[in-house]
């Protein structure tokens, strides 16, 4: 599976959904880091330089959208999803013009969750190997 | 990376591959209009980018939108005829599906819209996944 040559950093405050998320995350990626907020997912990022960052929005100490924000500011080409019930309205808004273009839709459809991942695995395979073609 | 129609067109120019403009750009646009929904509110700004990404000028689209209401959308058909005219090229498909990616987001993303960009995604990736 593409994923396998992939790291993650998945950033979620609720516990049971942690697990299940990043349960299905260890069986199809190549590491993943998980964080419980914002800004534990920050300093992680910093270490560990994750090839897609995944992330829920609303969180305790610095939420998603915030965390995100800074992650664009160290690499504005990070690929980064963003877990969405879509009812946040404001939040989406603020998202867009932070650069975030993939979403992840609450409750999860395992399937479009793996397509989503699949798409930005590809988008960071392409980018790459155009990077290798021109340096 | 610059994601516009012109450069991909650019890109497949060169191949001598772009066999119709006007048909590659009604298929594109016939994609665009099934993701977002261009109501009064929102035309100027969706103007402003099917003539930045699509190079796509007003009347042009007006005459587009309305072929597309007469003749029954087959997004699949489109989807297929973009990857043909596209040589099934990873990087120009990616290219293409970033821009349907910014057309799904531009009002802060609604669940209809870019559920419908998913699908389209899906479709253009299926092989890929």
């Amino acid at each position: 599976m593409r994923l396998k040559n992939f790291t993650i950093l998945y950033v979620e405050d609720e516990e049971t959904t942690q697990e299940l998320i990043s349960e299905i995350l260890k069986t199809s990626c190549k590491e993943v880091f998980i964080a419980n907020d914002g800004k534990k997912g920050l300093e992680l990022y910093k270490e560990k330089s994750p090839d897609i960052v995944l992330s829920d929005i609303a969180m305790p100490n610095m939420d998603g959208l915030t965390m995100s924000e800074a992650i664009k500011e160290i690499d504005p080409n990070q690929p980064i999803a963003l877990f969405t019930a879509f009812s946040q309205s404001s939040y989406l808004k603020r998202a867009a013009e932070i650069g975030i273009a993939t979403y992840i839709l609450k409750p999860l459809n395992e399937e479009q969750f793996f397509n989503s991942l699949n798409f930005m695995a590809i988008e960071l395979e392409v980018t790459r190997a155009e990077s290798k073609h021109q340096g | 990376m610059e994601y516009n129609l012109k450069q991909i067109s650019n890109l497949i120019e060169n191949q001598d591959n772009l066999e119709d403009e006007k048909e590659f750009k009604l298929a594109s646009v016939s994609l665009v209009c099934s993701i977002v929904n261009i109501n009064e509110n929102h035309k100027k700004e969706y103007a402003h980018l099917f003539k930045k990404d699509l190079n796509l000028q007003e009347d042009e689209l007006l005459n587009i939108q309305k072929k597309i209401l007469t003749n029954r959308l087959n997004i699949n058909k489109k989807i297929h005829y973009i990857k043909k005219e596209l040589n099934n090229n990873i990087y120009q498909i990616m290219l293409f599906l970033k821009i349907l990616n910014k057309f799904a987001i531009i009002d802060g993303c609604n669940q209809e819209s870019y559920q419908e960009f998913e699908n389209i995604r899906d479709e253009f990736l299926k092989e890929y996944y």
